[in-house]
């Protein structure tokens, strides 16, 4: 089966000021049909700017460009906003981290999802209120059918969240982007929505990006993981090889920082500064300044981003640079 | 994990309870029950940690303990003195020794004072000190919490979201209180910044003698800081514990349904889930027997009708349910 999405070399810089640094830079992966690929990444990573640009939907202030951006086979690099027209929705569809300001608060939301399935499956009349209707029980919103008269405000966080997913599957998508889906709710809510993510998924076959800053939200629904730092891919793994062997100093950086739920109360060990700023990115490796592990040339040097075992790709120029001996493995893998 | 505990009592709580009314609402209901029959007693020198998701009552708790709003009913005890009955005037001399730092490190700083004046503000509100004292102090402050001296003169929009909060820390440190109220302190940083400020606040604990309220709703961070754990719902106090017993062997249904929720920490960490149903309720309203029986698996007729004091345990715990209490409540599966 083909990519659902395949992105190379995508940049994102303001549109205003060329010049200065990408918010994104020479970004490439891959998401294959029916897994879920994390993306990982602090603020001002540039994470939400990646579902943006796969969605065609990046504010008029940035720019885009890549070498290719193929959503299910069409290549939409260097094509106007209008090309994804087609995609969104039926494609490719988007969940944010805030229901509130994603839905019509005007609209009752049974409206709100028939209008996906008039527009995108040309459902109306009683299809697309039964169909609605199944929708509402796919995400195991209780009494369903009171919910079709609800207004957005009228329900909980939670429940919102699920309207917005109704709203997401109801064309059925072969790749949903989900930015930071749980982000605002409560962690029992938080539970009950990854669940529900994960067996909708599997139900479904769609392949599914999910965007977080949380570490744990990775660990419990990702096959595959994308670690973004300022812009740029410091590691692609399978989920497990990013806990158990992760290869660039900010994975394993960003590991350790973690409170640990289940551990005993030690120091936490910690990043000294901070994200650095678009319009400010140091040169050579945005980690560098940051990084403990830092040689003279990581401050010059652009690390590529290669391949150093199977399906494990870092962008570092000495990977598992933390682990003493380790580094020659890796130059063996490499 | 903290600095020196006596066992003495700082601060505490004792029947407190806060009723805000809400607009809108039908009169029948017209009154939320933010906190509702709260006895808290924090000792010097601890970090006392809240927990609880959004609507327990526990940020109007921390603010009640300040007295920066009022309570409705109960009385805040500091050092023998009941808070809630000093006059304005004696209570701002208080507030030197109660302080707090916010979640938000945007929204709680003047954006048009310089970082100076912010921390200085404190000083002159007391009419401590002259101006070369003020600033020798100021730049005190932003050596404790490694901010570098210039900093004095910029302006908060000038920082990162983690140096705003060492500017926040810097000013509730600024009279050298003893009690800082926590309010979600570290949950609006990153995880490389949050562990950074979590450590910072561990260091003045033990420099300072601190004793804190660490609100939150992220568990580990609680875990990780706190010398008791205490978890909130619905306006009340459920269980109370220390970090190692409430995580390890919780009692109460809703402490054992929260902790089962938190995402696992890798990928191969078994899940032993139990999902609660629906969402929490809304505060509004009376409140008869237990209030989270409408969610508990365990349930039974008795929880609806009789309302569960928080009970003290043998291991220093305490815990809000009855058929904890009475020792008939089941493993769960």
């Amino acid at each position: 089966m083909p990519q659902v999405l395949s992105v190379e070399g995508l940049s994102v810089r303001l549109a205003a000021r060329p010049d200065t640094s990408s918010i994104l830079d020479d970004v490439t992966f891959s998401v294959e049909p029916g897994e879920v690929l994390g993306i990982v990444g602090e603020s001002g990573s540039g994470k939400s700017m990646i579902a943006l640009s796969v969605m065609g939907l990046l504010p008029p202030a940035v720019r885009l460009s890549a070498r290719r951006l193929s959503l299910v086979g069409d290549d939409l690099a260097g094509k106007p906003r209008e090309a994804w027209r087609p995609h969104r929705g039926r494609d490719v569809a988007v969940i944010f981290q805030e229901p509130m300001t994603s839905l019509n608060p005007v609209m009752r939301v049974g409206r709100q999802i028939a209008e996906v399935l008039r527009w995108r499956r040309g459902m109306t009349g009683a299809r697309a209120r039964q169909r609605t209707l199944e929708l509402l029980e796919q995400v195991e919103i209780p009494s369903p059918r009171n919910r079709l008269h609800a207004y957005p405000h009228e329900l909980s966080g939670g429940m919102r969240q699920r309207v917005m997913i109704a709203i997401a599957l109801a064309a059925e998508p072969k790749l949903l982007i989900s930015d930071e889906p749980t982000t605002a709710l409560d962690v029992t809510v938080q539970a009950q929505v990854l669940d529900l993510l994960r067996s909708l998924q599997r139900q479904t076959g769609m392949a599914m990006i999910l965007i977080t800053h949380d570490l744990g939200v990775i660990a419990e629904i990702t096959d595959r993981v994308l670690v973004l730092y300022a812009g740029r891919v410091a590691e692609v793994a399978p989920v497990r090889t990013i806990f158990d062997r992760p290869a660039h100093p900010y994975t394993e950086a960003l590991l350790a920082s973690m409170p640990e739920i289940t551990g005993r109360s030690h120091r936490l060990v910690t990043i000294p500064g901070s994200v650095p700023e678009a319009t400010n990115m140091p040169p050579g490796c945005r980690f560098a300044p940051r990084c403990q592990y830092r040689r003279d040339a990581c401050t010059s040097v652009v690390p590529a981003v290669r391949p150093i075992g199977d399906l494990h790709e870092v962008g570092c120029i000495r990977p598992f640079g933390y682990a003493q001996g380790a580094s020659a493995a890796a130059d063996a893998a490499a | 994990m903290s600095g020196d505990t006596t066992g003495e009592i700082l601060i505490e709580a004792r029947g407190l309870h806060k009723q805000f009314r809400a607009r809108g609402a039908l009169p029948a209901q017209s009154v939320v029950r933010a906190v509702d029959g709260v006895d808290l007693a924090v000792r010097k020198g601890e970090t006392f940690g809240l927990v609880g998701e959004s609507g327990c009552g526990k940020s109007t708790l921390g603010r009640l303990f300040l007295r920066l709003i009022e309570p409705s009913d109960g009385a805040i005890f500091h050092k023998g003195t009941d808070l809630t009955r000093l006059t304005h005037r004696d209570l701002r001399r208080r507030r030197r020794d109660l302080q707090i730092i916010f979640q938000d490190p945007f929204g709680s700083l003047n954006p048009r004072k310089t970082v100076g004046a912010i921390i200085a503000e404190a000083y002159a509100i007391h009419a401590l000190g002259n101006r070369a004292e003020r600033w020798r102090w100021v730049a005190e402050m932003l050596d404790l919490v490694a901010l570098p001296r210039q900093a004095v003169h910029r302006y908060p929009h000038e920082f990162s979201g983690g140096q705003r909060q060492r500017i926040g820390i810097a000013r509730a440190l600024a009279l050298k209180p003893e009690f800082v109220v926590c309010d979600e302190a570290v949950s609006a940083l990153d995880v490389s910044v949050q562990s950074q400020i979590i450590n910072l606040m561990r260091d003045l604990q033990q420099e300072l003698g601190l004793t804190y309220l660490f609100i939150s709703h992220n568990l580990a961070v609680v875990r990780h800081i706190s010398t008791r754990i205490a978890v909130m719902y619905l306006g009340r106090i459920v269980e109370i514990a220390a970090p190692d017993a409430l995580f390890t062997r919780p009692m109460h249904p809703y402490t054992r349904a929260l902790l089962s929720a938190i995402p696992v920490s890798h990928p191969d960490q078994p899940r032993h889930r139990h999902v609660l149903p629906g969402d929490v309720p809304s505060a509004l309203g009376m409140h008869i027997g237990c209030r989270f029986a409408p969610r508990c698996r365990y349930a039974e007729q008795r929880c609806r009708e009789i309302d569960p004091a928080l009970t003290a345990l043998s291991n220093e715990g305490a815990v809000a349910c009855l058929r904890v209490a009475d020792g008939t409540l089941p493993d769960d599966p």
